[in-house]
């Protein structure tokens, strides 16, 4: 597995914990999705658990995460607490990492409410 | 009121995510009609993975949940007239839950990049009118530059009502639902909620008419 895939499976675990997410979505693009799709009727691939988008160049480490959030939760404050989250983690990470990689940035969309 | 144009350039968020503002994943509502008719079975990754289609999927749900008594009845009757508002409000449930342009949302972090989908929050305005008994969200427009913070945003919404219910109650139930969703769920300057009573149903079917109840800005 690799390490961008381990990082993804993380972050996803990490945001379905965030309260009030109701699920986090594939944040691939598309057409990459249907590619996933059909390949996963060959190799039990759907149940896929890195959701979240992970991809590191020399600007540092970019996520990419969109999810539902609970009609009962502010969708805004949801948003923050997700960033918040996966700014701590990815903080932490770097920190005990030798070879520490900035944060590029970290996208959030609330594709559904409720 | 005079209305803003819908602006909306159907374009990918840059930085985010790659969803799909223009369609459903590819899908079209009446897949998707079929699908939950089907009781989502086989299941079908394709939507099950898309907020657009779930959007959609939960829209016809309430639709069928309300609409139900009023289709029996046109199947017995008007087989035809009952089929065609169903079939109108369906097409604009999937118009509507197009991902759209992205709305931001505020963060202090130069790292942040944080959005709704324009898709995300007309599902939400559409099921904020929908809890209004009596009433029926056909179509939701966000009207204004919503991907400017603190720009004006002019919510328009077309409605149906069922005959009984008095107009402009019902209008101010639908204003008053909406406008409390926005307030908890987005950073939007809200200029005002104009919602427009299309039709009256009376046992499933439709008086024709173009009846407008404009709310001023709360």
């Amino acid at each position: 597995m690799s390490k961008t895939i381990a990082l993804s499976e993380q972050l996803t675990d990490l945001v379905r914990a965030v309260p009030g997410v109701i699920d986090v979505y594939s944040a691939e693009p598309a057409l990459a999705k249907v590619v996933n799709a059909v390949v996963g009727m060959v190799s039990d691939d759907a149940g896929r658990t890195d959701r979240v988008r992970v991809s590191a160049d020399d600007g540092g480490t970019a996520v990419a995460i969109l999810l539902a959030v609970d009609e009962e939760a502010s969708a805004a404050d949801v948003c923050r607490r997700v960033h918040d989250a996966v700014e701590g983690y990815l903080t932490e990470l770097a920190s005990s990492s030798d070879s520490p990689t900035a944060v590029a940035s970290i996208s959030v969309t609330v594709g559904r409410i409720g | 009121m005079a209305m803003t144009p819908p602006n909306e350039p159907q374009v990918p968020d840059p930085q985010g995510v790659d969803v799909e503002p223009a369609d459903l994943d590819g899908h079209t509502i009446e897949e998707l009609s079929d699908y939950l008719e089907r009781g989502q079975k086989p299941a079908d990754a394709t939507i099950d993975d898309s907020p657009g289609c779930q959007i959609a999927l939960a829209a016809i749900s309430r639709l069928r949940a309300v609409s139900r008594t009023f289709l029996e009845s046109d199947a017995r009757d008007e087989p035809d007239q009952g089929e065609s508002w169903v079939s109108r409000i369906l097409t604009n449930i999937g118009l509507d839950a197009r991902a759209g342009r992205a709305i931001p949302v505020s963060h202090s972090a130069p790292t942040a990049h944080l959005t709704l989908t324009e898709g995300a929050v007309r599902g939400m305005i559409r099921a904020a009118g929908d809890t209004v008994d009596g009433v029926l969200i056909g179509r939701c427009h966000l009207d204004g530059d919503v991907t400017t913070p603190g720009e004006a945003v002019t919510i328009r919404v077309d409605a149906s009502v069922f005959w009984g219910e008095r107009m402009t109650q019902a209008a101010a139930r639908v204003r008053e639902a909406i406008y409390s969703a926005l307030l908890k769920h987005t950073e939007l300057s809200i200029a005002g909620i104009d919602v427009y009573i299309h039709d009256i149903y009376l046992s499933g079917t439709p008086l024709s008419g173009d009846v407008s109840d404009e709310i001023e800005k709360p």
